[in-house]
């Protein structure tokens, strides 16, 4: 379907909310939404007034409802309400006792009514409370506490289980207490905060919460901050920011008359583009194949150093922001994460070794042993020198960390890729990781081996919830930083893991985590029975097992348990990306209907199946009309339903219609997901308004291959591909250089001759990464992860993208730039240049990167995206009044290949395929937009 | 013909405070009124933060029946609405406490849910403006749109549906969906009332 206009959408926009239009408008106006935001915000207004009939019509069944539950409460309390008033009365007098004889009357419970006024704060709503202490302390109850903005004091109130306060102005918190019960005997209080910053201490420690969290404390354990909502922990903190551009440029008509291109002759001369001039002429603009080179500020500095006008590329920005953002990774891994996760282990070791375990049992004594060896071979890689605890069988640990770094047939991942190969520790950091992230103790698994991995992993829970380090931090604490942080940056965890063991082994052994209860057989089933109703995760779970299966009973739920289920200390990550390829291969989808496409796998029986997804999947799904195109083009989408298998068509629409439920707050619950997320500009069409290059097709095809290179570069997670130094040669790291001020005239003083320049105008796309580079800021530093430099680093590259955005507005309003932005443009390569290392021992960050994504076990053979060389990209662009400019800047390069699995293809191997001739084939699309180009299926 | 004074057409309507002493005292049918006069409100001051009508639904009859049991017992706020509002903010709250011992529930809970409680005033005043205005659109509607809109919103019926039941083609439903919906959201938006 051809792609609908704003007004068309909006026209449908009410009957697209209440889930009335048919299936093609629906699609093709939910990947209209992700793209437009003003559109968005109609389309959000209609689902509330959808809802709100809803809610309107439905409003007498409710009522009704209501009543009679009403009535049914009433019967059930007429005896106790005419107990109740004469209670009333005895905890008047007994508040009197209060006052008279004093505190120490201690448990004469007196209930308060409506609001009140205590030292420093009101409660302006209170429930089912008691208080004691001369009314002083809460012994029980909820209340909300509003601070008095008069008082002197902070507020305060008093529980059994800590003090709950705060000094802020406008503090307003819930607080609930619950007295001790049988089964744990200390009171609890937990506290939501609503508004200001609270605190909550007791005589074991003190925690603060801010806004939506909730801390919580008993009478014997130090308060703790609940992270329930780390899901969408950190989306709070992405703010959408509106465009107020209207388009307005007179796009010049198509083809082009190159002589009204004002320096045409000179500058085609320049970039030798004789090969390049119909594309030109027809699309407004043409990709020129670069020479080789990965680097893309020497790019804008050859250019300007031969007075061609420099286009800064969506591209570029991508490329440039992407860094700066990794390098705040990178610092945090080596300043805080590393340390971290080695004393966090070596505590770990130490609880294990303490832990009482049912004397003579072998079961128990070899879980133990598993379980040290799982630890101390982390900490091994991670620290090669650091000594091991006796109980630790050291050549066992040894032998496995030589082969990790062998990477030996199983270890193969433990190769370190991007910024991990920029020194020793990293390197070390990535071994480490990648053990914990992969290595499981299964559920399921032959007798008496599963037995001893479950125990394992029993043990190892307990030790984290108990644990502590030599500085007094609890182990718990410390493995969810690292574990945050992780998400932070690209997502929640995708496997079982300490949380649900530990839930697991409190309901079977108690709050005090006993794990002897797992000797008993039975008790050991119910153990697993109760992990396995944890569910894999899927888009919308919060990515992380939770809702219990109900009404099935142990044995089934454990034999449905996928076979790799089990414990891993720091599991892998769920990402959307994968999650939806994994859709659109079989078995989710049925029999091919063609031969010969880039996604057909024969399977064993000769069964023609999609074995293969593709980049495009993932760009269609996006929201791109034009990879939807390319895969039927290529025949991709050939396959038919089969039995329980979708047809691709019907697997994708499903698809899409589960990402069209996903909000902006779901959408950036990450930096991963955030990422994908700005992508979609770069996928939509641009029609009336924009310069004439992007109307067309082939710059839509550029663009979505623009999105397919920053998704590939996204897709090596936290590893971006700076490989300045080959594996095992670099000892120190350099710091990537903070992007320079450019208010700061200095910073633009030129070396270079002073050119004319043009921001390639895509608004919502910097809008988006600019809304993500505040999340970045304000969840780092919420974490408190960011010492000043890196501080700085995202502040300087908000105020480089606001700049942008700014000169963006006024190019697509054809108005004039003023000399600020000119020299800011300008100066760009002086800028890049100074972010980029020079004068500092640094060579550029390279643009080559290359990433397995899928792998299939017919063909066996790995699907990789991947990067090459930078590209050129010439422009013709238009200037108030009219005038058109031809201007050049760097492009990336997108390839998607297919090697046999086993052979993991390195960047320094695929660098090599690329200065190869014949390098590796482009995509066929490519010739649509590069000069020159024939292009591979 | 005599003509009818306003207190004699209508009987004073009784203040918040008066029903909540009347409920104090036991009176069913005051705790009726005051649920008649505060459901619309609480349902769209929890639909502004869950987004999900089912769920609104189900936490609307909570809130009231914790309402209802707190004044059962004897234990009158000093001012309803704000009281009310407190409830059904906390009952938001409790939701997604629900699962403490898992880290990071199942059930995502939506992204506004903490957002902060602004005072039951303007929150109630918020939503009068907001629901008074789609109530005038309602009441503005001919018969048959009205119609159309129960058959859709309250008993559920698809487009599809409808236009079996009805006799019509579908895309005369539809069409005729769309416009009400385009009349009533631009009703709303003409009262100020934020929709978002």
């Amino acid at each position: 379907m051809t792609p609908l206009t704003c007004p068309e959408v909006l026209d449908q926009i009410e009957l697209h909310a209440s889930d009335e239009c048919d299936e093609p408008v629906h699609s093709a106006i939910t990947q209209h939404l992700a793209a437009c935001s003003s559109c968005a915000a109609a389309h959000q207004e209609a689902q509330q007034l959808v809802g709100l009939l809803t809610l309107r019509f439905r409003e007498e069944a409710g009522l009704k409802r209501l009543q009679a539950k009403v009535e049914a409460e009433a019967r059930r309390g007429r005896g106790a309400a005419r107990i109740l008033p004469l209670l009333h009365r005895w905890a008047a007098v007994a508040a009197m006792l209060l006052v008279t004889v004093g505190p120490f009357l201690a448990l004469l419970l007196v209930s308060r009514e409506g609001s009140r006024d205590l030292p420093g704060f009101t409660v302006a709503w209170q429930n089912q409370t008691q208080w004691r202490n001369n009314g002083k302390e809460l012994a029980s109850g909820q209340i909300l506490a509003q601070r008095s903005t008069s008082a002197p004091l902070p507020a305060e109130v008093k529980t059994p289980a800590g003090v709950v306060s705060s000094a802020d102005k406008e503090a307003e918190f819930f607080v609930e207490v619950q007295p001790g019960s049988a089964e744990s005997k200390a009171p609890q209080v937990s506290v939501t905060v609503v508004r200001g910053k609270v605190k909550l201490t007791n005589a074991k420690g003190t925690i603060f919460g801010l806004p939506g969290e909730t801390l919580w404390a008993d009478a014997g354990q130090a308060p703790e901050r609940q992270v329930e909502d780390l899901s969408r922990r950190f989306a709070r903190h992405y703010q959408p920011i509106p465009i107020q551009v209207k388009p307005q440029v007179d796009a010049s008509p198509l083809p082009l008359d190159l002589d009204k291109v004002a320096n045409y002759k000179e500058v085609a001369k320049k970039l030798k583009l004789a090969a390049g001039t119909t594309l030109l002429k027809t699309n407004g603009f043409v990709v020129l194949p670069g020479n080789g080179k990965e680097d893309l500020v020497a790019s804008y500095r050859t250019l300007a150093s031969a007075g061609v006008p420099l286009v800064l590329t969506a591209d570029t920005l991508l490329f440039f922001y992407q860094e700066q953002l990794d390098e705040t990774l990178r610092e945090i891994e080596e300043r805080i994460l590393f340390r971290d996760l080695g004393d966090l282990l070596r505590a770990l070791l130490v609880e294990l070794e303490q832990t009482k375990i049912p004397t003579g049992n072998k079961d128990f004594q070899e879980a133990r042993k598993l379980a040290l060896t799982y630890l101390a071979v982390g900490l091994k890689a991670l620290e090669p020198k650091t000594p091991l605890p006796g109980s630790v069988d050291v050549a066992a640990v040894n032998d496995l960390v030589t082969r990790m770094k062998k990477y030996e047939a199983d270890f193969v991942d433990y190769r370190p890729q991007g910024h991990y190969t920029r020194s020793k520790k990293l390197e070390q950091y990535f071994r480490a990781m990648t053990w914990f992230s992969e290595k499981p103790f299964l559920l399921q698994g032959k007798l008496p081996e599963a037995r001893r991995q479950t125990l394992a992993a029993a043990l190892i829970t307990r030790a984290l919830a108990q644990g502590k380090l030599p500085d007094q931090r609890k182990a718990r604490a410390v493995w969810e930083r690292l574990y945050t942080v992780i998400s932070f940056y690209v997502g929640l965890g995708d496997d079982l893991g300490f949380q649900q063991y530990q839930a697991a082994l409190k309901s079977l052994g108690g709050p005090a985590l006993d794990v002897s209860v797992l000797a008993n057989e039975e008790k050991l089933l119910a153990f697993k029975a109760e992990l396995a109703q944890y569910q894999p995760p899927t888009l919308f779970s919060g990515v992380e097992p939770g809702e219990p299966v109900a009404g099935v009973g142990p044995q089934p739920l454990l034999h449905s348990l996928d076979s790799s289920r089990g414990f891993r200390l720091l599991g892998k990550r769920f990402v959307p990306d994968a999650y939806a390829l994994g859709k659109l291969v079989y078995p989710a989808v049925g029999s091919a209907t063609r031969k010969g496409m880039f996604t057909y796998v024969q399977t064993d029986s000769d069964r023609g199946i999609r074995g293969m997804p593709r980049g495009l999947d993932l760009m269609s799904l996006l929201g791109s009309q034009q990879a939807r195109a390319l895969l039927a083009q290529g025949n991709d989408d050939a396959y038919r339903a089969s039995g329980k298998a979708l047809s691709y068509d019907a697997a994708l629409a499903g698809l899409r219609k589960e990402f069209s439920r996903i909000d902006t707050a779901g959408w950036n619950r990450n930096v991963y997901w955030s990422w994908l997320y700005s992508l979609k500009p770069l996928l939509a069409d641009y029609g009336s308004g924009y310069p004439a290059f992007m109307t067309t097709a082939a710059y839509r095809t550029r663009t979505l291959d623009a999105a397919l290179a920053s998704w590939a570069k996204l897709r090596r997670g936290a590893v971006l591909y700076v490989s300045r130094s080959p594996p095992g040669q670099a000892e120190a790291v350099k710091t990537l250089p903070i992007f320079p001020d450019f208010r700061d005239k200095a910073a633009l003083e030129l070396k270079l001759p002073r050119v004319e320049a043009y921001v390639e105008p895509l608004p919502e796309l910097y809008a988006r990464l600019l809304a993500q580079a505040r999340m970045a800021r304000q969840g780092l530093d919420e974490l408190k992860l960011l010492d000043k430099p890196a501080q700085k680093r995202l502040v300087r590259i908000e105020q480089f993208l606001e700049k942008i955005l700014a000169i963006v507005a006024k190019e697509l309003d054809n108005q004039a730039l003023s000399e600020d932005d000119r020299s800011f443009l300008t100066g760009f390569a002086a800028l890049a240049e100074q972010s980029g290392g020079v004068g500092e021992g640094l060579e550029h960050p390279g643009t080559v990167a290359v990433v397995a994504v899928h792998q299939n076990p017919y063909s066996k053979q790995v699907l990789y995206e991947a990067i090459g060389q930078v590209d050129l990209g010439v422009f013709v662009f238009p200037q108030p009044g009219g005038r058109l400019l031809l201007g050049a800047g760097p492009v990336l390069s997108y390839y998607e290949l297919k090697r046999p699995a086993g052979q993991r293809l390195t960047e320094e191997q695929w660098r090599k395929l690329l200065s190869d001739t014949p390098g590796p084939a482009r995509p066929a699309w490519v010739k649509s937009y590069l000069a020159g180009q024939t292009g591979s299926p | 013909m005599k003509t009818a004074m306003p207190s004699e057409q209508l009987p004073r309507q009784q203040t918040d405070a008066e029903l909540v002493l009347l409920c104090v005292r036991g009176d069913q049918q005051a705790f009726h009124e005051l649920t008649t006069r505060y459901y619309r409100p609480v349902c769209g001051f929890l639909f502004k933060r869950l987004q999900q009508c089912d769920l609104v639904e189900d936490l609307a009859q909570e809130t009231f029946l914790e309402a209802f049991r707190a004044l059962r017992d004897g234990r009158p706020p000093s001012q309803f609405s704000s009281w009310l509002f407190g409830i059904a903010h906390n009952r938001c709250g409790k939701l997604f406490r629900r699962k403490r011992l898992a880290l990071f529930p199942a059930t995502e809970p939506p992204d506004k849910a903490t957002v902060s409680f602004v005072s039951a005033q303007e929150e109630l005043e918020e939503q009068q403006k907001l629901l008074g205005a789609l109530e005038d659109g309602l009441a503005s509607l001919p018969e048959e749109t009205r119609k159309l809109l129960h058959l859709k919103h309250q008993q559920g019926k698809t487009c599809e549906q409808i236009a079996a039941e009805l006799g019509q083609p579908v895309g005369t439903i539809k069409s005729q969906l769309s416009r009400t919906y385009k009349l009533l959201r631009s009703r709303m938006g003409r009262c100020g009332g934020d929709l978002t």
